[in-house]
Protein backbone atom coordinates (compact mmCIF):
# COMPACT_ATOMS: atom_id res chain seq x y z
CA UNK A 1 0.00 0.00 0.00
CA UNK A 2 1.31 3.71 -0.92
CA UNK A 3 2.69 5.31 2.06
CA UNK A 4 0.66 8.78 1.35
CA UNK A 5 -2.81 5.89 1.75
CA UNK A 6 -1.10 4.60 4.97
CA UNK A 7 -1.08 7.89 6.43
CA UNK A 8 -4.28 9.07 5.46
CA UNK A 9 -5.94 6.00 6.32
CA UNK A 10 -3.84 6.27 10.03
CA UNK A 11 -5.19 9.99 10.18
CA UNK A 12 -8.79 8.68 9.78
CA UNK A 13 -8.45 6.15 12.26
CA UNK A 14 -6.64 8.59 15.11
CA UNK A 15 -9.67 11.28 14.44
CA UNK A 16 -12.35 9.00 14.62
CA UNK A 17 -11.50 5.34 15.65
CA UNK A 18 -11.79 5.43 19.25
CA UNK A 19 -15.13 7.87 18.79
CA UNK A 20 -16.56 5.07 16.45
CA UNK A 21 -15.42 2.09 18.59
CA UNK A 22 -17.51 3.80 21.88
CA UNK A 23 -20.56 4.02 19.49
CA UNK A 24 -20.33 1.00 18.09
CA UNK A 25 -19.43 -0.77 21.50
CA UNK A 26 -22.57 0.56 22.63
CA UNK A 27 -25.17 -0.27 19.91
CA UNK A 28 -24.07 -3.81 19.63
CA UNK A 29 -23.32 -4.30 23.25
CA UNK A 30 -20.75 -6.62 22.69
CA UNK A 31 -16.83 -5.75 22.43
CA UNK A 32 -15.74 -8.01 19.73
CA UNK A 33 -18.28 -7.38 17.28
CA UNK A 34 -18.02 -3.54 18.14
CA UNK A 35 -14.28 -3.99 16.91
CA UNK A 36 -15.01 -5.69 13.68
CA UNK A 37 -18.12 -3.31 12.99
CA UNK A 38 -15.57 -0.30 13.87
CA UNK A 39 -12.41 -1.87 11.07
CA UNK A 40 -15.62 -2.11 8.45
CA UNK A 41 -16.34 1.72 9.33
CA UNK A 42 -12.80 3.34 9.20
CA UNK A 43 -12.64 1.37 5.83
CA UNK A 44 -15.45 2.27 3.95
CA UNK A 45 -14.67 5.96 5.18
CA UNK A 46 -11.54 5.82 4.16
CA UNK A 47 -12.91 4.47 0.81
CA UNK A 48 -15.53 6.70 0.63
CA UNK A 49 -13.67 10.32 2.00
CA UNK A 50 -12.84 11.62 -1.63
CA UNK A 51 -17.13 11.43 -1.79
CA UNK A 52 -17.49 13.75 0.77
CA UNK A 53 -18.74 16.99 0.03
CA UNK A 54 -18.61 18.59 3.04
CA UNK A 55 -21.90 19.90 3.09
CA UNK A 56 -22.33 18.65 6.67
CA UNK A 57 -19.19 18.00 9.29
CA UNK A 58 -17.05 15.07 8.94
CA UNK A 59 -18.66 13.34 11.82
CA UNK A 60 -22.16 13.71 11.60
CA UNK A 61 -21.07 12.01 7.83
CA UNK A 62 -19.09 9.40 9.22
CA UNK A 63 -21.86 8.79 12.02
CA UNK A 64 -24.34 8.21 9.81
CA UNK A 65 -21.83 5.43 8.20
CA UNK A 66 -21.73 3.47 11.36
CA UNK A 67 -25.62 4.03 12.11
CA UNK A 68 -26.42 2.06 8.88
CA UNK A 69 -23.91 -0.58 8.84
CA UNK A 70 -24.53 -1.09 12.61
CA UNK A 71 -28.77 -1.28 11.33
CA UNK A 72 -27.61 -3.43 8.34
CA UNK A 73 -25.35 -5.73 10.20
CA UNK A 74 -27.95 -6.17 12.96
CA UNK A 75 -30.89 -7.35 10.19
CA UNK A 76 -28.18 -9.32 8.73
CA UNK A 77 -27.44 -11.15 11.89
CA UNK A 78 -31.08 -11.79 12.67
CA UNK A 79 -31.56 -13.46 8.76
CA UNK A 80 -28.59 -15.71 9.41
CA UNK A 81 -30.24 -16.56 13.11
CA UNK A 82 -33.56 -17.26 11.82
CA UNK A 83 -32.38 -19.31 9.13
CA UNK A 84 -31.10 -21.43 11.79
CA UNK A 85 -27.11 -21.08 11.14
CA UNK A 86 -25.20 -22.05 14.24
CA UNK A 87 -22.76 -20.24 13.36
CA UNK A 88 -24.51 -16.79 14.57
CA UNK A 89 -23.16 -16.45 17.78
CA UNK A 90 -26.84 -15.74 20.39
CA UNK A 91 -24.15 -13.71 22.25
CA UNK A 92 -24.58 -11.37 19.85
CA UNK A 93 -28.23 -10.97 18.97
CA UNK A 94 -29.09 -10.67 23.02
CA UNK A 95 -28.65 -7.91 24.98
CA UNK A 96 -25.89 -9.34 26.95
CA UNK A 97 -22.58 -7.54 27.46
CA UNK A 98 -19.52 -9.75 27.35
CA UNK A 99 -17.27 -9.09 30.31
CA UNK A 100 -14.61 -8.02 27.58
CA UNK A 101 -16.32 -4.49 27.86
CA UNK A 102 -13.12 -2.81 30.04
CA UNK A 103 -15.95 0.30 30.51
CA UNK A 104 -18.05 -2.49 33.06
CA UNK A 105 -15.58 -2.24 35.99
CA UNK A 106 -18.58 -1.47 38.03
CA UNK A 107 -21.59 -3.24 38.62
CA UNK A 108 -23.25 -0.16 38.14
CA UNK A 109 -22.13 0.43 34.69
CA UNK A 110 -22.78 -2.96 34.00
CA UNK A 111 -26.32 -2.48 34.69
CA UNK A 112 -26.40 1.07 32.64
CA UNK A 113 -25.18 -0.87 29.68
CA UNK A 114 -27.68 -3.35 29.43
CA UNK A 115 -30.27 -0.81 29.88
CA UNK A 116 -29.62 1.05 27.10
CA UNK A 117 -28.49 -1.75 24.97
CA UNK A 118 -32.28 -3.45 25.48
CA UNK A 119 -33.63 -0.01 24.47
CA UNK A 120 -35.51 -0.48 20.97
CA UNK A 121 -33.11 0.07 18.30
CA UNK A 122 -34.24 3.74 17.28
CA UNK A 123 -34.26 4.92 20.94
CA UNK A 124 -30.92 3.19 21.55
CA UNK A 125 -29.15 4.93 18.73
CA UNK A 126 -30.47 8.05 19.64
CA UNK A 127 -29.84 7.84 23.42
CA UNK A 128 -26.13 6.35 22.44
CA UNK A 129 -25.41 9.40 20.29
CA UNK A 130 -26.45 12.15 22.75
CA UNK A 131 -25.36 10.51 25.48
CA UNK A 132 -22.29 9.09 24.98
CA UNK A 133 -21.56 10.56 22.04
CA UNK A 134 -22.53 14.13 22.81
CA UNK A 135 -24.41 14.83 19.36
CA UNK A 136 -26.99 17.65 19.68
CA UNK A 137 -30.36 16.83 18.81
CA UNK A 138 -30.62 18.88 15.25
CA UNK A 139 -26.73 16.62 14.56
CA UNK A 140 -28.67 13.48 15.52
CA UNK A 141 -31.61 14.10 13.19
CA UNK A 142 -29.21 14.87 10.01
CA UNK A 143 -27.03 11.64 11.29
CA UNK A 144 -30.41 9.61 11.71
CA UNK A 145 -32.24 11.26 8.65
CA UNK A 146 -35.63 12.22 9.96
CA UNK A 147 -36.65 14.85 11.96
CA UNK A 148 -35.63 16.89 15.03
CA UNK A 149 -38.93 16.27 16.58
CA UNK A 150 -38.45 12.65 15.94
CA UNK A 151 -35.12 12.79 17.76
CA UNK A 152 -36.94 14.57 20.79
CA UNK A 153 -39.43 12.01 20.89
CA UNK A 154 -37.54 9.07 20.95
CA UNK A 155 -34.88 10.55 23.08
CA UNK A 156 -37.63 11.44 25.73
CA UNK A 157 -39.21 7.64 25.40
CA UNK A 158 -35.48 6.19 25.28
CA UNK A 159 -35.40 8.31 28.84
CA UNK A 160 -38.19 7.00 30.52
CA UNK A 161 -37.66 3.49 30.05
CA UNK A 162 -34.20 4.32 31.51
CA UNK A 163 -35.57 6.06 34.22
CA UNK A 164 -37.76 2.61 34.82
CA UNK A 165 -34.60 0.56 34.59
CA UNK A 166 -32.45 2.43 36.27
CA UNK A 167 -34.88 3.37 39.26
CA UNK A 168 -32.56 2.00 41.95
CA UNK A 169 -29.66 3.71 41.11
CA UNK A 170 -31.25 7.00 40.58
CA UNK A 171 -32.68 6.50 43.98
CA UNK A 172 -29.55 6.53 45.29
CA UNK A 173 -28.62 9.67 44.68
CA UNK A 174 -31.24 10.94 46.60
CA UNK A 175 -33.87 11.19 44.26
CA UNK B 1 -51.16 22.50 33.22
CA UNK B 2 -48.01 23.22 34.43
CA UNK B 3 -47.56 19.81 34.51
CA UNK B 4 -48.02 19.64 31.14
CA UNK B 5 -45.38 22.09 30.47
CA UNK B 6 -42.53 20.58 32.69
CA UNK B 7 -43.04 17.27 30.54
CA UNK B 8 -42.96 19.62 27.39
CA UNK B 9 -39.81 21.31 28.29
CA UNK B 10 -38.16 17.69 29.35
CA UNK B 11 -39.28 16.42 25.94
CA UNK B 12 -38.13 19.33 23.94
CA UNK B 13 -34.96 20.61 25.84
CA UNK B 14 -33.39 17.59 27.13
CA UNK B 15 -30.63 18.66 30.01
CA UNK B 16 -31.86 22.32 29.72
CA UNK B 17 -32.17 24.03 32.62
CA UNK B 18 -36.18 25.24 33.95
CA UNK B 19 -37.57 28.19 33.08
CA UNK B 20 -38.13 30.59 36.17
CA UNK B 21 -41.87 29.60 36.04
CA UNK B 22 -41.36 26.16 35.87
CA UNK B 23 -38.81 26.12 38.70
CA UNK B 24 -41.54 27.82 40.93
CA UNK B 25 -43.82 25.27 39.21
CA UNK B 26 -41.78 22.39 40.59
CA UNK B 27 -41.47 24.05 44.39
CA UNK B 28 -45.06 23.23 44.72
CA UNK B 29 -45.90 19.95 42.78
CA UNK B 30 -44.11 16.87 44.07
CA UNK B 31 -44.88 14.88 41.65
CA UNK B 32 -43.09 17.41 38.71
CA UNK B 33 -40.14 17.70 41.59
CA UNK B 34 -40.17 14.00 41.32
CA UNK B 35 -39.85 13.53 37.06
CA UNK B 36 -37.71 16.61 37.34
CA UNK B 37 -35.12 15.15 39.77
CA UNK B 38 -35.36 11.59 38.27
CA UNK B 39 -34.33 13.15 34.78
CA UNK B 40 -31.24 15.08 36.29
CA UNK B 41 -29.59 12.20 38.04
CA UNK B 42 -30.28 10.18 34.58
CA UNK B 43 -28.41 12.77 33.34
CA UNK B 44 -25.83 12.50 35.33
CA UNK B 45 -25.80 8.33 35.46
CA UNK B 46 -25.57 8.58 31.87
CA UNK B 47 -23.09 11.18 31.12
CA UNK B 48 -20.80 10.11 33.61
CA UNK B 49 -20.82 6.77 31.67
CA UNK B 50 -17.31 5.52 30.98
CA UNK B 51 -15.51 6.00 27.81
CA UNK B 52 -13.05 2.87 26.48
CA UNK B 53 -10.25 2.74 24.51
CA UNK B 54 -9.48 1.76 21.46
CA UNK B 55 -7.57 -1.43 21.22
CA UNK B 56 -4.38 -1.17 20.15
CA UNK B 57 -4.46 -3.49 17.80
CA UNK B 58 -7.14 -2.89 15.95
CA UNK B 59 -5.74 0.02 13.80
CA UNK B 60 -3.01 -2.88 12.76
CA UNK B 61 -6.45 -5.17 11.93
CA UNK B 62 -7.84 -2.40 9.60
CA UNK B 63 -4.78 -1.64 7.89
CA UNK B 64 -4.30 -5.12 6.79
CA UNK B 65 -7.93 -5.56 5.87
CA UNK B 66 -6.92 -2.38 3.52
CA UNK B 67 -4.26 -3.73 1.83
CA UNK B 68 -5.89 -7.17 1.32
CA UNK B 69 -8.77 -5.45 -0.54
CA UNK B 70 -6.29 -3.40 -2.60
CA UNK B 71 -4.95 -6.54 -4.37
CA UNK B 72 -8.92 -7.41 -5.25
CA UNK B 73 -8.31 -6.35 -8.65
CA UNK B 74 -11.41 -5.17 -10.40
CA UNK B 75 -13.93 -6.10 -7.28
CA UNK B 76 -15.73 -3.78 -4.95
CA UNK B 77 -14.45 -3.72 -1.96
CA UNK B 78 -17.27 -3.21 0.13
CA UNK B 79 -20.98 -4.51 -1.00
CA UNK B 80 -22.67 -1.81 -1.61
CA UNK B 81 -25.94 -1.11 0.86
CA UNK B 82 -28.18 -3.12 -1.98
CA UNK B 83 -26.21 -6.41 -1.93
CA UNK B 84 -26.43 -6.33 1.66
CA UNK B 85 -29.72 -6.27 1.78
CA UNK B 86 -29.99 -8.54 -1.14
CA UNK B 87 -29.38 -11.78 0.32
CA UNK B 88 -31.23 -11.81 3.29
CA UNK B 89 -34.44 -10.24 1.42
CA UNK B 90 -33.77 -13.42 -1.30
CA UNK B 91 -33.20 -16.00 1.86
CA UNK B 92 -36.41 -14.22 3.26
CA UNK B 93 -38.39 -14.68 0.30
CA UNK B 94 -37.70 -17.88 -0.55
CA UNK B 95 -38.30 -19.33 3.13
CA UNK B 96 -41.65 -17.50 2.57
CA UNK B 97 -42.34 -19.01 -0.47
CA UNK B 98 -41.50 -22.37 0.79
CA UNK B 99 -43.99 -21.99 3.80
CA UNK B 100 -46.56 -20.91 1.83
CA UNK B 101 -46.06 -23.83 -0.92
CA UNK B 102 -45.75 -25.92 2.15
CA UNK B 103 -48.97 -25.36 3.49
CA UNK B 104 -51.04 -25.60 0.11
CA UNK B 105 -49.49 -28.70 -0.06
CA UNK B 106 -50.64 -29.87 3.25
CA UNK B 107 -54.16 -28.95 2.06
CA UNK B 108 -53.92 -30.09 -1.67
CA UNK B 109 -53.10 -33.81 -0.10
CA UNK B 110 -54.77 -33.84 3.72
CA UNK B 111 -57.23 -36.63 2.26
CA UNK B 112 -53.82 -38.89 0.96
CA UNK B 113 -52.87 -41.15 3.83
CA UNK B 114 -49.36 -42.36 4.14
CA UNK B 115 -47.90 -39.72 1.92
CA UNK B 116 -44.67 -41.37 0.24
CA UNK B 117 -41.73 -38.79 0.07
CA UNK B 118 -39.49 -41.24 -1.59
CA UNK B 119 -37.21 -39.50 -4.40
CA UNK B 120 -37.71 -42.42 -6.60
CA UNK B 121 -41.47 -42.05 -6.83
CA UNK B 122 -41.34 -38.06 -7.77
CA UNK B 123 -41.42 -37.49 -11.31
CA UNK B 124 -41.29 -41.02 -12.29
CA UNK B 125 -43.99 -42.87 -14.42
CA UNK B 126 -42.97 -45.92 -13.09
CA UNK B 127 -44.21 -45.31 -9.78
CA UNK B 128 -45.08 -48.75 -8.01
CA UNK B 129 -48.76 -48.36 -7.84
CA UNK B 130 -50.19 -47.07 -5.09
CA UNK B 131 -47.34 -44.28 -4.19
CA UNK B 132 -47.91 -41.20 -3.97
CA UNK B 133 -46.14 -37.66 -4.89
CA UNK B 134 -45.40 -35.09 -2.29
CA UNK B 135 -45.73 -32.38 -4.67
CA UNK B 136 -46.37 -31.61 -8.53
CA UNK B 137 -43.52 -33.46 -10.23
CA UNK B 138 -42.95 -31.00 -12.98
CA UNK B 139 -41.57 -28.42 -10.14
CA UNK B 140 -37.93 -28.88 -9.70
CA UNK B 141 -36.03 -27.29 -7.14
CA UNK B 142 -33.52 -24.55 -7.81
CA UNK B 143 -30.65 -23.35 -5.65
CA UNK B 144 -30.78 -19.80 -4.67
CA UNK B 145 -27.00 -18.66 -3.39
CA UNK B 146 -27.38 -16.72 0.33
CA UNK B 147 -23.72 -16.54 1.31
CA UNK B 148 -21.59 -14.73 0.29
CA UNK B 149 -23.36 -13.58 -3.23
CA UNK B 150 -21.66 -14.16 -6.18
CA UNK B 151 -18.28 -11.88 -7.23
CA UNK B 152 -18.70 -10.32 -3.04
CA UNK B 153 -16.01 -9.71 -0.95
CA UNK B 154 -15.60 -11.29 2.79
CA UNK B 155 -13.65 -11.44 5.72
CA UNK B 156 -12.73 -14.28 7.34
CA UNK B 157 -15.09 -13.77 10.01
CA UNK B 158 -18.41 -13.24 7.88
CA UNK B 159 -16.89 -17.17 6.10
CA UNK B 160 -20.01 -19.07 5.86
CA UNK B 161 -21.38 -20.91 2.40
CA UNK B 162 -25.11 -20.76 2.56
CA UNK B 163 -27.70 -21.61 -0.42
CA UNK B 164 -31.70 -22.04 0.14
CA UNK B 165 -33.41 -24.56 -1.68
CA UNK B 166 -37.23 -23.87 -2.94
CA UNK B 167 -39.21 -26.35 -3.53
CA UNK B 168 -37.97 -28.41 -0.95
CA UNK B 169 -35.77 -30.86 -2.22
CA UNK B 170 -35.49 -34.57 -0.64
CA UNK B 171 -32.64 -35.78 -3.04
CA UNK B 172 -29.03 -35.95 -3.26
CA UNK B 173 -27.10 -32.93 -2.78
CA UNK B 174 -23.52 -32.44 -3.76
CA UNK B 175 -21.29 -29.22 -2.75
CA UNK B 176 -18.30 -28.41 -4.01
CA UNK B 177 -15.65 -25.44 -2.83
CA UNK B 178 -12.93 -25.01 -5.47
CA UNK B 179 -14.14 -28.39 -7.47
CA UNK B 180 -13.58 -30.56 -3.93
CA UNK B 181 -16.53 -32.00 -2.54
CA UNK B 182 -17.13 -30.98 0.98
CA UNK B 183 -20.95 -32.41 0.85
CA UNK B 184 -19.59 -34.74 3.92
CA UNK B 185 -18.90 -31.65 5.45
CA UNK B 186 -21.61 -29.58 5.15
CA UNK B 187 -25.15 -29.48 6.93
CA UNK B 188 -27.71 -30.29 4.10
CA UNK B 189 -31.32 -29.74 4.87
CA UNK B 190 -34.17 -29.93 2.37
CA UNK B 191 -34.55 -26.16 2.45
CA UNK B 192 -30.83 -25.49 2.85
CA UNK B 193 -27.27 -25.87 2.32
CA UNK B 194 -24.88 -24.94 4.94
CA UNK B 195 -20.71 -25.34 4.80
CA UNK B 196 -18.17 -23.66 7.16
CA UNK B 197 -14.89 -24.00 6.06
CA UNK B 198 -12.26 -24.32 8.29
CA UNK B 199 -9.31 -23.51 6.30
CA UNK B 200 -9.36 -21.55 3.60
CA UNK B 201 -6.69 -19.45 1.95
CA UNK B 202 -7.47 -15.81 1.14
CA UNK B 203 -8.20 -15.12 -2.51
CA UNK B 204 -10.77 -15.90 -4.92
CA UNK B 205 -12.79 -19.10 -4.34
CA UNK B 206 -15.79 -21.28 -6.36
CA UNK B 207 -19.02 -22.83 -4.69
CA UNK B 208 -20.82 -25.00 -6.71
CA UNK B 209 -24.19 -26.86 -5.64
CA UNK B 210 -25.20 -30.03 -7.57
CA UNK B 211 -28.86 -31.04 -7.08
CA UNK B 212 -29.81 -34.40 -8.24
CA UNK B 213 -34.04 -33.85 -9.57
CA UNK B 214 -36.79 -36.05 -8.92
CA UNK B 215 -36.69 -36.71 -12.50
CA UNK B 216 -32.79 -37.39 -12.85
CA UNK B 217 -31.55 -34.51 -14.53
CA UNK B 218 -29.49 -32.09 -12.46
CA UNK B 219 -29.32 -28.71 -11.37
CA UNK B 220 -26.14 -26.70 -10.91
CA UNK B 221 -25.35 -23.43 -9.60
CA UNK B 222 -21.44 -21.73 -9.32
CA UNK B 223 -20.49 -18.42 -7.73
CA UNK B 224 -17.34 -17.24 -6.67
CA UNK B 225 -16.02 -14.92 -3.92
CA UNK B 226 -13.12 -13.38 -2.75
CA UNK B 227 -11.64 -14.09 1.04
CA UNK B 228 -9.92 -11.54 2.16
CA UNK B 229 -6.39 -11.92 4.14
CA UNK B 230 -6.59 -11.78 7.86
CA UNK B 231 -4.02 -10.80 9.98
CA UNK B 232 -2.03 -13.83 11.41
Amino acid sequence: MPEKQRLEFEEVLDKYGQKLFNLMLRLTGNYHWAQDLTQDVLLIAHREYHKFRGDSDVFTWIYRIAVNHHRRQARKMRVRSWLGFEDVSSEVLSTDITAADPAESSERTKVVARAVSALPEDFKETVVLHYFQDQSCEQIAKIMDCSEGTVKSRLWRGRKILAQKLKGYISETGV
Amino acid sequence: MNCQKIEEHLRENPGAPLPRELQEHIAQCPACSLLWREQQALNDILKAFPQVELPAYLGAKALSRLEGRQRVSGKKLLEPGWLTLAAPAMALIVAFTALVMRYEYSHQYADIPNRSVSVQNQGNNNAAPGSVQNKPSNILSQIYPVWPSDQDVVGREDLTIMASLYPDHPGKVQVLLDDIDVSAGSTISRQHIFYDPKSLGAGEHMVRVVLQQADGSYQTASWSFYLLEEPS
